[in-house]
């Protein structure tokens, strides 16, 4: 079983924490205590609706889904046996929910952009990235980002999923597939083709 | 074909910036809120797939199908094995061939050559015999008697004149 990355570093969003321990938290969270519940959510809600949103590339749904999976998964916890840490089974219903979502609408995601960080809003680090040699060097940073969401949105849920784990959010490949019920050579497979297919549709941005 | 290193690098930064992307400010305040009320209310009566799923197990439910495909497979092929002993074919020569009854099929109600059933209650008895005591008695066609003077039978032959 892998450990959640929560359990060893602080909160990420909210309030502090001196000292997290999921498993009392669930434990308590399956008696009805709302604190607790409150206390899961706060731990991983940024987690759970960033890789909704790179899944979806839009707020909306994001928010929505995020909301759907606490929801799930709150009122499913007696199943929760614990095989896994219950971070790994909180991301495995927001990533099933997410696809069966892109599956079940199939529609276009109309791709919004959000508002970033102070330190965000500089881009340039971003921009310096994006090819001087091309036509496409007076491309703005949201045009980036559009372009860039744009590019995850051909991809297949699966392939997007396992680039915006691995890439976007920094999980290992061991935890990827636990979340995703296979094993680490599907997982560095899938990873592979997705960038190959990424960097295809962002070529003229990336040329050096 | 192998993917550019510098271009690899590129793409690995531009999707490491987009964990910079971020709902509106005060969106993760009011997020926890926003569960624990919706978890409050009660929740939405599941259909009957979402129970089934929650409540089958997906395995044992295909193991269960399977064995009732097999049994009623099993009970298919008894029932024909005991129909085929009972009408066992008898010796050639000492079997006998039965007379049809009523080989047009007008004692089965149905029209005579065609199979096809007799409408009963469209069907009327002439009119003579339905109420064979109102006097309605055949009487003879009043017909001319000289209408059969001078002709002669049609299967007499005719002598020739000379």
């Amino acid at each position: 079983m892998l450990e959640s990355p929560s359990t060893v570093s602080p909160a990420k969003g909210g309030e502090t924490m001196p000292e997290w321990n999921e498993q009392e938290f669930v434990s308590r969270a399956r008696k009805g205590d709302m604190e607790a519940c409150d206390a899961l959510v706060r731990q991983y809600q940024e987690r759970i609706y960033g890789t909704i949103y790179h899944m979806t590339s839009n707020h909306e749904d994001a928010a929505d889904l995020a909301q759907e999976t606490f929801i799930k998964a709150f009122r499913k916890i007696d199943k929760f046996k614990g095989d896994s840490s219950f971070f790994t089974w909180l991301y495995r219903i927001a990533v099933n929910n997410t696809i069966n979502f892109i599956r079940s609408k199939r529609r276009r995601v109309i791709l919004s952009i959000n508002q970033m960080d102070e330190e965000w809003d500089r881009g340039e680090e971003l921009l310096g990235l994006v090819s001087k040699d091309t036509p496409r060097q007076n491309v703005d940073r949201h045009e980036l980002q559009g372009i860039l969401n744009a590019a995850l949105q051909k991809l297949s849920a699966n392939h997007r999923l396992v680039v915006t784990l691995h890439d976007v959010q920094g999980l290992p490949h061991e935890q990827i597939g636990e979340i995703m019920d296979c094993n680490t050579n599907t997982v560095r497979t899938r990873l592979h083709y997705a960038r190959k297919q990424l960097q295809a549709h962002l070529s003229d941005y990336l040329k050096s | 074909m192998e993917p550019d290193p510098k271009e690899f690098d590129k793409l690995q930064k531009l999707l490491a910036s987009k964990e910079k992307e971020k709902p509106a400010e005060g969106f993760f305040d009011r997020f926890s809120d926003q569960v624990l009320t919706r978890l409050e209310e009660p929740a939405p009566k599941p259909t009957l797939w979402e129970r089934l799923n929650d409540q089958v197990d997906p395995l044992r439910a295909a193991a269960a199908i399977f064995a009732v495909i097999i049994g009623a497979a099993l009970l298919f092929g008894l029932d024909e094995a005991n129909n085929m002993a009972e009408t066992e074919p008898e010796p050639l020569g000492q079997a006998e061939e039965e007379p049809l009854a009523d080989p047009l099929g007008q004692g089965q109600n149905t029209l005579a050559g065609s199979g096809l059933p007799l409408n009963k209650s469209e069907a009327q008895p002439p009119r003579i015999l339905m109420n064979p005591d109102t006097g309605a008695a055949p009487r003879p066609a009043k017909v001319d008697p000289s209408f059969y003077r001078n002709k002669t039978a049609s299967n007499t032959v005719e002598k020739l004149k000379h």
